[in-house]
């Protein structure tokens, strides 16, 4: 059975309703400003960077998973001609485990990006060297000599959670317990949401789901490996390009790790390939800063693919014990969820963020979330698209599945009958004010692929997501050229076509059009402070801080118009795209253009900024996921016939990259479905390091992705932006679970579903 | 009077395990700054790494939001994204 | 160390390198001749970032050595038009939103090219299979596909113009 279909081609995909647009720029498709750059090949990448008088950087890394260091011997490696210098742990800045804020634990971080006595995965970082070529620094890696003594590595939760079983950090005492612990324990924290008496109440229920999931750890896999270059100049700065989700948490994570002041580091943005959250930490930046400043050359590092799988940023793998109870006719009373995450080999899952995403698309009043938060001597997890919610959605979208089918009812009616609405408190303590689940449920019913018929061996699986909206700190400057055209300058990295959406609010709000818009990242001293791109924020918050400097521009234009005018400000509007004096149709209106001429006799040049902290007004995002699959009863080969994402996008600035994050998403869902995991061997090495055996989705694998872009506007944003870049990767999990398990009549619950287990199941 | 939720790990080594919790105040930082006078320490506590949820808004970097209409504050962990 | 003397022709230019044994193509497109439109995503010929065509075919250059190319016609993304004269495929990828990070994109387009320049009306299926082996983490190849699928129609017409005006 072939995975391509022609048939949908020749129907148009399904997009928002254009022609009720009241905007003139937002809501159109124009060409991403950065377009021409990646297409041609002349964009700069981490990789791309090329300093005079460059060295190149290379790692040496663990072979072990678990393992104290009793020695690292360097002095062959340093006889290597064209070595300049090699560090290791003791070279970073001698750090503490209370050296940690709220997002990170920086005693951590240092000991994640080079080892202190002890690796703790298989990759693990343990000494860089600098040389004259990456032949010789590749080289020089390889002569350093450690001594270990090897220890039992922890491979899973049920191994950490063993008393007998070695601990991997002595100063982890579980934290979140209601007896502290008196003993070091591999279980980091407990985190528990509770809303009403869900255990009472499900004494209740007439229908009781009880069921365990699991899945594995799976990589983001953005194309990009990690790179970055670094320049220590004598005067104690240092200048870092590297490609990363954010130049100013490069610039905090950097300096704290190097032992420098912050203001000291600049941070200028490369283009970044691919990020999805796995680029909101640092591995390599320190290490190049630290190597710069010891041999007085610029130092780049580049990874290699197989670097990039043993040594970042997995997303844990987990298990979820869900208990969902509902009356005869399908009201669900109360839900208990307990998940347990792998952290990697530092605590810090995602569980707490999975507990409060799982039930948070339904009306439920009864509920119980547990989260545990347990080490494993697997790389540290980082964030990845929605962190933690895909593997809790998992769970409970399943589950639902499992009950609609006991119901006998259609499994979208049985989401409508529970979901969601505005007024609904979610088990994680907002009420929500108006989104669009039932929309989306209800467009799902609607939809044309939800009425196709299936053959033998086909299945349908539907599944909700939710993912939050996160607002911020963003600063935004705006400056009108002297030919009257403008510079949109934000401090977030674009990593998926940010810059098209700013400069199409920053035209809209302007009233000029988006060729008259240039919009840039910025470096970290050309802009002030602003959070990382990550938490589906930058279109809402960012694109909120565009907004309000494109105002505070207006309002600068109009004093000057009223200046050359000779009039009071209080008679200068500003309508489409141009300065107005109201009620006098003797003074003709002036464009930006023209506005840009009397800049210098009115006072100098002009700019608009705004730096602010989005505190309020983030809209949650839901959608709907629709799969449609066809097992081979042969082989055990899923094929994913068709494909439906629906999500209430708020309203969707650049229709096109709205729909590309849907598709991509959907996409990287299937992969983590039926595909994607980490295998280990029993030593703790990885076996898998490569995209032949990690196989993420290629295009023969997939169908094309229909999108349904609902738009139920956010009201806390000026045009009704919601967090669009997340949820896309929370239902498909479950989407093809559920589709697979019809299609085959068995109830697949542990993640990926790749052939053996199919097989296994279908005898 | 306005109830404030906070979450076990507060809970524990501040409250004795209470999780629900009673205050007055018309800002935030009011109430949490009187909650402190009966558990000491639960100001600076709650200042990192949590946002609090006012009924349909979540507050990141909560300072002294105003408090009416205000019936439960929900402190929760801060919540990040990819 | 030894190196070797390379000459090759790289987008229709001459040029000469010195390159060491185990360095590829890739490495001296990269680092040799600064061209870093030509991207590394794995080095093990799996992720296509890294297509250009050595003698018009459509090779990894992560599996080409250097040395290999010595006498060889190599055409790279930045050797596919220019920013005053796109190429269909640069045009239909910008118009169809077929990129997000656009790491994978030079790839892509290389790839693409290739397979329209052999087989002018390829079906979706022959698309999705040829452009196999270039992975993209961001789009979920949707709109890649359906961009390839506009260029070689817009080619396959600018084609028949050309053959009309001859005749």
């Amino acid at each position: 059975m072939s995975s391509v279909r022609t048939e949908e081609l020749n129907k148009p995909s399904q997009k928002t309703k254009e022609e009720g647009n009241k905007f003139k720029v937002i809501g159109t498709r124009p060409v991403r400003p950065d377009g021409m750059d990646k297409v041609t090949g002349k964009a700069n990448f981490g990789a791309d960077i090329v300093l005079n008088g460059m060295l190149y950087g290379a790692i040496h890394r663990s072979p072990h998973a678990h393992a104290l260091i009793k020695k690292i011997d360097i002095s062959k490696a340093l006889k290597l001609k064209g070595v300049k210098s090699i560090i290791t742990h003791s070279d970073l800045a001698s750090l503490k485990p209370t050296d940690k804020n709220a997002n990170v634990n920086f005693f951590d971080l240092a000991r994640n990006v080079l080892a202190k006595d002890k690796v703790l995965y298989d990759g693990h970082a343990i000494a860089a060297v600098a040389a004259i070529s990456q032949t010789i620094a590749n080289k020089a890696a390889k002569l350093i000599e450690v001594e270990y003594k090897i220890l039992k590595p922890v491979m899973d939760i049920k191994t950490a959670e063993k008393k007998s079983s070695p601990i991997i950090d002595k100063n982890i005492f579980t934290e979140g317990l209601s007896e502290p612990n008196k003993k070091p324990s591999n279980t980091a924290k407990k985190v528990e949401f509770l809303l009403g008496d869900p255990e009472k109440t499900l004494k209740e229920a007439d229908i009781v789901l009880d069921r365990k999931y699991s899945t594995q750890t799976v990589h983001q896999g953005y194309i990009e490996p990690h790179a970055c270059a670094a320049s220590y100049t004598k005067d104690n700065q240092a200048t870092i390009w590297c490609s990363s989700q954010g130049a100013f948490m490069v610039r905090a994570y950097t300096a704290k790790l190097c032992g420098l002041e912050t203001s000291k580091i600049k941070v200028i943005p490369a283009e970044i390939g691919g990020g999805f959250g796995g680029k909101t930490t640092i591995y390599l930046e320190p290490l190049a800063v630290k190597l710069s400043q010891k041999t007085g050359r610029p130092v780049k590092i580049v990874m290699n693919r197989t670097e990039v799988m043993r040594a970042t940023g997995p997303t844990s793998g987990g298990t979820a014990h869900v208990k969902l109870g509902t009356d005869k006719k399908g009201n669900f009373i109360a839900g208990l969820i307990e998940l347990k995450y792998e952290a990697g080999a530092f605590a810090g899952s995602p569980v707490g963020l999975g507990c409060m995403t799982a039930f948070a698309p339904y009306n439920l009043k009864h509920v119980k979330c547990t989260g545990w938060d347990i080490l494993v001597n697997r790389p540290k997890a980082a964030a990845y698209r929605a962190p933690g919610a895909p593997v809790a959605a998992f769970a409970v979208e399943s589950a639902i599945d499992e009950i609609a089918s006991i119901l006998q009812m259609d499994p979208i009616e049985l989401r409508l009958k529970n979901c969601a609405t505005e007024g609904t408190t979610a088990p994680y303590g907002v009420t929500f004010d108006k989104i669009g689940h039932k929309e989306c449920l209800e467009a799902g019913l609607n939809s044309s692929q939800y009425h196709k018929k299936l053959k033998p061996y086909q299945g349908r699986g539907v599944a909700s997501g939710f993912w939050f909206n996160i607002g911020g700190n963003s600063s935004a400057e705006i400056m009108i050229n002297e030919d009257g055209n403008v510079t949109v300058a934000t401090g977030n990295p674009d990593i998926g076509g940010s810059r098209a959406s700013m400069a199409m609010m920053a035209a809209e709000t302007l009233g000029i059009g988006m060729e008259n818009v240039k919009p840039i990242v910025a470096d970290t001293e050309s802009i002030p402070y602003s959070d990382l791109t990550g938490g589906s924020r930058v279109t809402f918050a960012t694109g909120k801080a565009v907004i309000e400097a494109a105002t505070d521009l207006i309002a600068e234009m109009c004093r000057r118009a009223a200046k050359f005018w000779k009039v009071d400000p209080a008679q200068v509007e500003w309508k489409n795209g141009t300065a107005i004096c109201i009620e006098r149709t003797d003074i003709e209106p002036m464009s930006m253009k023209q506005i840009a001429k009397i800049a210098f006799k009115t006072g100098g040049a002009i700019s608009g900024k705004a730096n602010i902290n989005v505190k309020k007004g983030a809209g949650p995002g839901f959608g709907v996921h629709i799969c449609d699959v066809e097992v081979d009863p042969e082989t055990g080969r899923v094929t994913v016939l068709r494909y439906t994402a629906i999500q209430d996008v708020g309203k969707a600035i650049h229709p096109s990259y709205v729909e590309g994050q849907l598709q991509g998403g959907a996409a990287q869902g299937i992969g983590w479905a039926l595909n994607e995991e980490y295998v280990y061997n029993e030593h703790g090495n990885l076996m898998n390091t490569g995209f032949l055996d990690y196989r993420i989705p290629v295009a023969s694998d997939l169908p094309m992705i229909e999108t349904i872009l609902v738009e139920v506007p956010n009201t806390g944003h000026p045009f009704g932006v919601r967090g669009v870049g997340e949820t896309p990767i929370v239902p498909p999990l479950a989407a093809v679970a559920n589709a697979v398990s019809n299609a085959i009549d068995k109830r697949m619950t542990d993640l990926p579903l790749n052939p053996i287990k199919i097989l296994s199941e279908i005898g | 009077m306005i109830k404030i939720f906070i979450p076990s790990q507060i809970a524990n080594n501040y409250t004795n395990g209470i999780h629900e919790l009673n205050a007055k105040g018309d800002k935030l930082d009011q109430v949490i700054t009187s909650l402190d006078e009966q558990y000491p320490g639960i100001k600076s506590a709650l200042s990192e790494g949590f946002a609090c949820a006012l009924e349909n808004e979540i507050v990141h970097d909560w300072f002294d939001e105003e408090l009416d209409n205000v019936r439960s504050v929900r402190f929760i962990p801060a919540i990040e994204g990819g | 160390m030894n190196k070797h003397h390379v000459s090759m022709s790289v987008n229709g230019d001459p040029v000469e390198i010195l390159c060491e044994t185990q360095q590829t193509l890739l490495d001296c497109l990269r680092d040799e001749l600064y061209l870093t439109g030509t991207k590394e995503g794995c080095s093990t010929g799996d992720c296509g970032a890294c297509s250009v065509t050595l003698n018009g075919r459509l090779v990894c250059s992560c599996l080409v050595l250097g040395v290999e190319a010595n006498g060889c016609d190599i055409q790279t993304i930045e050797g596919i038009g220019s920013e005053e004269s796109l190429h269909p495929l640069q045009k239909t990828f910008l118009e169809e939103a077929a990129l997000q990070c656009g790491v994978c994109t030079p790839g892509f387009i290389v790839a693409a090219k290739a397979l329209l320049d052999e087989k002018p009306d390829p079906s979706e299926e022959e698309i999705r299979y040829w452009l196999a082996g270039n992975l993209c983490r961001c789009t979920g190849y949707d709109k890649i596909i359906k961009a390839v699928i506009k260029a070689a129609k817009i080619m396959r017409e600018e084609n028949e113009q050309r053959t009309n005006r001859r005749a």
